[in-house]
């Protein structure tokens, strides 16, 4: 565990570091000998690798035994040597993959964030207006990013670990991919709970001892939509109506919800594991707990653009963040699901994280977000008075 | 056309045309540039509330519907218009006499501690609505406040709660109140004390003469300062957003930010609200310019005067405690508030005691943020778009206005309109028009810096444009125009007379935009890019991920910022007002050798 903590702070100082040179765009490559890539990085898992490196791999990029790129690719993509990445993740776990990738590859990433739907209406009128420079765009919103794609906006790439991918984090043969996905569950402040009452189950949550102290977030964005639609799959309508009977607190996101239940004046309620987790090594006195009857974890995508300037440094990216290596940097950064299952999940202190392959882990479907959506919509809003 | 080309002084049509044309160009720029800054992106926006998709470029083709204002005109947006109309009219009332109270004082009582109320009226403002609410929010949340638990170990059965209809009107009415102070200060240091002696000559006592005589001379101020506060309030999100949603009450902006925030946005419904918000505010605007367009406002006129301050005898302390209270609650707690949580690593606090234990406080955050490149590029950039706006809008903002009071050509009077009008397009909305805007103009503004100083300048126009006028409105043209008999250019009249008289009110101005401009959030949130990220948009970042004791120091790093170089600005300005102050003293000695 002490290792992992150790890795995690490595990464975040190495962003700063590296950040620092980002900004100004005069990143050192680093040194890849005859173009031939070692591994740079101890830090890796050793798990089996995606893409075992055959013969022929004179001249590609190999990170701890792995192929991350081919030699035409990597040849390509270091003569690009930059990419402009439209990102809408959590901005701190970002900067820290791009500062490991950037170490990795020599290959300097622009970063430019936005929240998903703002991000949704620029990539839509940047298109318009023939100016969308973005290389690799990513969402938070499976309908949004939907969307995206049927404007044409992705150019299909198979990564090296696509057949180690699970399928339904594969969209439209590769025309983007799931990379990651955030996890919800239940946190709560151990200052104001007992040992005995913590809770471990959504039934605990819908608990008449909670009346007057949960949190619950509003059903404005996607992801907060998700966890409502699992639920319902699971429990039914009466379990909306259980919660909504404890008097619940509203939050538009996770961020004031977690802040809030921070300082106590909420002590329960729907969490994000990334947040939560980040106030634990704060030293705020939380817990989360994923339940058994399944996880909420909405797919955070990411593709290559058809209009991409660097398209194979693009590429390169891509290959990267859906790779052991890359998947690992993300889990240790975040402590949320990366895609690809080689990963080692974390160990955070007073928190479970199961690996995705060992948990219910739901993730709304595109129709769970537009028809489902239209149709329960009315009848959450009626419920929950929102 | 051949008579139009050819240069004929003896043809009296072409001089006339020459002369017109001359006569007119000035406005037809103004026109023009305000065309592109506001009617545009407003227009866009306002078409799209007809149409059923976005008008973004290479959008499907849109059809004609009605149905974007059926959808907002529904029973629940109407109870959440009724509550924002209410929140924002007593917010508007409370901060007007905060604000107006505050400049009455500093500009023409003799209120002890002068300097002091004049900073306890315009710090404030260097805390946004959303740190204020958010320090609040620490403050007085009912169970976690720190006020409710130093209440609780006291035994005192006494809750404060700040996530309220009240609070927010409160929160609004102190952070808005700093609008309303440097909106009326110059205006009430414009004010011709010899109307007031007048008036007392002819036997009125002093609270006669201040109802009858004193506070109807600054009615535009007045006036002017209200509707845009109330503009300003009603579109203000983040204060109902921090401080609302947990309690469940409903106002319009949070319906917006839901419509921009669903997936997809809703851009088409949201600018329906935005728009019928313009509506408004042009309504007021208009009832505002009929009811005052028959009268004068003008006070200073060719004869020199010496601003009188009315004595407040036994109320003078009472009034300066009462700014000191106003001060405390605006920036002391808050700041308290801020300190706690920047020097914190959580925010969790179990007792009173807990908050005064240092052992738990460190300053350590602040180095490590100012060690970040990305902290640092926002700061720099802010305070270049603070300038560039301050000066470049200001000058913009500051034509509209003398052009809007002075000129006598036809059509100026639509000026005040446009620039006042966006002053109630939510921020989020009028983002997208202005990014609707400008991605379709094929010069090099968008995905650079420029684009937010066009933001900025659109965004801030109706407080510039606000503050210059009421200045110049009390300005008397004879001035202008006896330099003219004497032979002066109207721009040299324009910059010997009439400048250094509005200096005050224009360095004040500027100086509101410039903090106004390095504070913006919500626009730039939308529109940045990784070389124009702004500190505004670090902290909006840190928020949103949860990260508050990042958001705590940097607030706490942004209010010192904006105190140093405002109080630098002011001392600047101060000297400058002595020498002008010397120089009425003159005027005014001379007058007095006359009598």
């Amino acid at each position: 565990m002490k290792k992992h903590l150790r890795t995690a702070a490595a990464v975040l100082a190495t962003s700063l570091v590296l950040a620092a040179c980002g900004g100004d765009g005069d990143v050192t490559p680093p040194t890849n000998p005859g173009g031939t890539a070692a591994p740079t990085s101890g830090t890796s898992p050793s798990t089996e690798p995606g893409g075992e490196p055959g013969d022929d791999d004179e001249g590609a990029l190999v990170i701890d035994g792995e192929l991350i790129a081919d030699a035409e690719l990597w040849a390509a993509a270091q003569e690009e040597g930059h990419i402009l990445f439209y990102g809408t993740f959590a901005p701190a776990v970002t900067e820290a993959m791009i500062a490991e990738f950037t170490a990795d590859t020599g290959i300097t990433v622009e970063h430019i964030r936005l929240q998903s739907p703002p991000m949704h209406e620029r990539v839509l009128s940047e298109l318009g207006a023939n100016q969308l420079e973005a290389d690799v765009i990513d969402f938070t919103s499976i309908s949004l990013v939907t969307d995206i794609y049927e404007n044409d906006v992705y150019e299909p790439h198979r990564v090296p670990s696509y057949d180690d991918l699970p399928e339904e984090l594969i969209h439209f043969d590769g025309a983007f991919y799931t990379v990651s996905r955030p996890l919800f569950g239940i946190a709560y402040n151990t200052a104001f709970i007992d040992e005995a009452d913590w809770p471990e189950t959504w039934e605990d949550l819908a608990d008449e001892r909670w009346r007057g102290e949960i949190g619950l977030t509003t059903i404005a964005s996607d992801n907060n939509w998700g966890k409502y639609i699992l639920l319902y799959d699971v429990f039914g309508e009466d379990y909306w109506r259980r919660l909504a009977d404890l008097e619940p607190r509203f939050y538009e996101s996770v961020a004031p919800l977690s802040e809030e239940l921070v300082r106590g004046e909420i002590t329960i309620g729907l969490g994000h594991v990334g947040t939560t987790v980040q106030a634990i090594k704060d030293g705020a006195p939380l817990r989360i707990v994923l339940p058994p009857e399944g996880i909420p974890a909405p797919h955070h995508t990411a593709g290559v653009s058809r209009h991409a300037k660097n398209p194979n440094a693009a590429k390169v990216f891509l290959n990267w963040r859906l790779s052991v290596r890359g998947s690992q940097v993300f889990a240790d950064a975040s402590a949320e699901y990366p895609s690809n299952p080689g990963h080692i999940t974390p160990d955070i202190e007073g928190t479970v994280i199961p690996h995705p392959s060992e948990a219910y882990v739901y993730s709304p479907t595109i129709e769970d977000l537009t028809t489902r959506r239209d149709e329960l919509g009315p009848l959450w809003s009626e419920i929950f008075g929102r | 056309m051949t008579t139009a080309t050819a240069p004929s002084t003896t043809n009296p049509r072409v001089a006339r045309a020459l002369r017109l044309t001359l006569r007119y160009l000035p406005l037809v720029t103004l026109f023009a540039v305000l065309g592109l800054l506001v009617v545009y992106p407003l227009g866009i926006l306002t078409y799209a509330t007809i149409t059923d998709v976005p008008p973004r470029p290479g959008a499907a083709q849109a059809s004609f519907t009605l149905q974007n204002y059926q959808a907002i005109l529904q029973p629940t947006n109407l109870v959440a218009l009724r509550n924002s109309v209410v929140v924002s009219l007593v917010a508007t009332g409370l901060a007007l006499g905060i604000g107006g109270g505050l400049a009455w004082l500093v500009a023409r009582t003799d209120v002890p501690l002068r300097p002091l109320i004049r900073l306890a009226g315009s710090t404030p403002l260097f805390i946004a609505a959303l740190i204020g609410a958010l320090a609040w929010s620490l403050l007085a949340s009912p169970r976690s406040g720190y006020i409710n638990m130093m209440l609780r170990d006291l035994g005192i059965d006494w809750v404060i709660d700040v996530q309220s209809m009240w609070g927010i009107i409160f929160v609004q009415a102190l952070y808005y109140a700093p609008y309303a102070f440097l909106l009326m200060q110059g205006a009430f240091s414009l004010v011709n004390p010899d109307f007031e002696e007048a008036a007392e000559v002819h036997g009125a006592d002093k609270r006669t003469t201040m109802r009858t005589v004193a506070f109807p001379l600054v009615k535009p101020a007045i006036f002017g300062a209200s509707v845009l506060l109330f503009a300003l309030i009603i579109e203000n999100f983040s204060v109902p957003q921090i401080l609302g949603t947990a309690a469940g009450i409903d106002l319009l902006p949070s319906r917006i930010y839901r419509l921009m925030n669903a997936a997809p946005i809703n851009p088409n419904q949201a600018s329906v609200i935005g728009v019928l918000l313009m509506a408004v505010v042009a309504v007021i605007m208009y009832i505002q310019r009929v009811r005052l367009s028959k009268q004068s406002f003008v006070s200073v006129t060719g004869k020199g005067f010496r601003p009188k301050r009315v004595s407040l005898g036994p109320w003078r302390w009472p009034a300066a405690i009462a700014a000191g209270i106003y001060w405390l609650l605006a920036v002391g707690l808050p700041a308290f508030a801020l300190l706690q949580g920047s020097m914190r690593a959580h925010s969790f606090v179990p007792d009173t005691a807990a908050l005064f234990d240092l052992s738990a406080l460190s300053i350590d955050r602040f180095g490590s943020l100012l060690a970040e490149p990305q902290l640092r590029k926002g700061l720099n950039n802010s305070l270049i778009l603070g300038v560039a706006t301050a000066s470049l809008g200001g000058l913009l903002y500051l034509v509209s206005a003398y052009t809007t009071v002075r000129s006598r050509l036809r059509g100026v009077r639509f000026i005040e309109y446009l620039a006042t009008v966006p002053v109630a397009m939510p921020a989020l909305v009028l983002s997208m028009g202005i990014l609707w805007t400008w991605i379709r103009i094929p010069l090099p503004v968008f995905g650079t810096v420029l684009i937010l100083i066009v933001a900025y300048t659109v965004r801030f126009m109706p407080q510039g444009f606000q503050g210059f006028a009421s200045t110049i409105q009390q300005i008397d043209p004879d001035l202008e125009h006896a330099a003219e008999i004497l032979g002066a250019s109207r721009i040299r009249a324009l910059w010997t007379v009439t400048v250094p008289l509005i200096r005050t009110g224009v360095i004040g101005t500027s100086l509101l935009i410039f903090v106004l401009s390095v504070r913006e959030l919500t626009t730039s949130i939308f529109l940045v890019s990784t070389d124009s990220v702004t500190l505004a948009v670090v902290l909006f970042q840190r928020w949103e991920h949860g990260r508050w004791g990042d958001v705590a120091a940097i607030s706490v790093m942004y209010s010192v910022l904006l105190l140093v170089i405002t109080t630098f600005a002011n001392r600047w300005t101060n000297q400058d007002r002595r020498t002008n102050g010397d120089r009425s003293r003159a005027r005014s000695r001379s007058k007095e050798e006359i009598l």
